[in-house]
């Protein structure tokens, strides 16, 4: 049987699933200059962008955790993000306008977060200042343990976080994916990543 | 042994070409093979885990079987208008009117008979 006849046998099926609501969430590989992005939609928007073409197993326990195994692919559930995430790396786009499902973070992860998303296009800031910012200066540690777990990378931009000494400090995808993300909303990256310090 | 799979879309991406396959085989056409193969699956989410998770293939060969056999027992039960008009032509002096017109009086007589025990 062929690929495409069976990826619309499938489609309908899905269809189906999805009316009875036995697929909460449906997930898709996306393409992009940081390589392969695995993206995972729930009912309330995204909930999963994950650097590579499969989730780690951590990953889809946390996700069966929180939506039950109804977990498909399903590029129409996927394709809104997709499309914005296309735009971003083109250039085209400076924030993202999916909704975003935090379910299942704590409140103090859900803060760091949320405060994330208030850092502008092309901006820097510190772990220490985010910490600042979710109003507890000395949990710049839990701040960087939050920051670190962000499940929904690039959309909310965890990559505008930096160590204070200036280096660039952790990321899920490797330096040489926040050094591009930087890259594309900053124009250049000096050579070996951002020797000053901006918070 | 394999693992179990974890999530639906694991389950489709291990067994939906041989499930297919397999409801070709039992149905004999693609149309009622797609239909059979959604309703395995849909079962099989429903009722999902598996009773043994190392066993989901076998659990999907019975389901589809099961739903394959209700399907054909279904089918024999319930006659279409084509094969009525084929059991009583007309030539019989029967016509599939006189049938449907009959099996009408039959059930509001039926009804009748219920509204009076209810009173």
């Amino acid at each position: 049987m062929r690929d495409h006849a069976v990826a619309e046998m499938r489609e309908r099926l899905l269809a189906r699933a999805r009316r009875e609501g036995l697929a909460a969430v449906g997930h898709d590989v996306i393409d992009s200059p940081v390589g392969h992005l695995w993206v995972a939609v729930g009912p309330r928007g995204v909930t999963t962008i994950h650097f590579g073409a499969e989730p780690d197993a951590g990953e889809l326990r946390r996700l069966v955790r929180l939506f039950g195994p109804g977990i498909v692919p399903d590029r129409r559930r996927t394709a809104p993000v997709a499309r914005e995430l296309d735009q971003y790396f083109a250039g085209r786009r400076r924030a993202f306008d999916v909704a975003v499902d935090l379910r299942g973070v704590t409140p103090f992860q859900e803060r760091v977060l949320r405060a994330l998303t208030r850092i502008p296009y092309g901006g820097l800031t510190t772990y220490a200042a985010v910490a600042h910012r979710v109003g507890n200066d000395r949990a710049s540690r839990a701040a960087g343990a939050a920051v670190g777990m962000n499940p929904v990378p690039i959309v909310v931009p965890c990559h505008r976080v930096v160590a204070s000494d200036g280096t660039l400090g952790g990321y899920g995808g490797g330096l040489e994916a926040k050094r591009y993300l930087l890259a594309i909303e900053r124009a250049e990256v000096p050579p070996g990543g951002w020797p000053k310090r901006r918070s | 042994m394999r693992e179990g799979a974890r999530t639906f879309g694991e389950l489709l991406e291990r067994y939906e070409r041989e499930i297919f396959a397999y409801a070709l085989r039992l149905t004999g056409s693609r149309p009622d093979a797609e239909d059979l193969y959604q309703d395995t699956f849909l079962a099989a989410f429903r009722a999902w885990p598996p009773p043994r998770r190392d066993n989901e293939r076998a659990w999907l060969y019975r389901i589809a079987t099961n739903k394959h056999m209700d399907g054909t027992r279904r089918s024999k039960r319930l006659v279409s208008m084509a094969d009525l008009r084929l059991a009583a032509p007309d030539r019989d002096g029967v016509a599939v009117m006189d049938l449907a017109n009959a099996a009408r009086a039959r059930v509001s007589d039926a009804t009748r008979k219920v509204r009076t025990a209810l009173r």
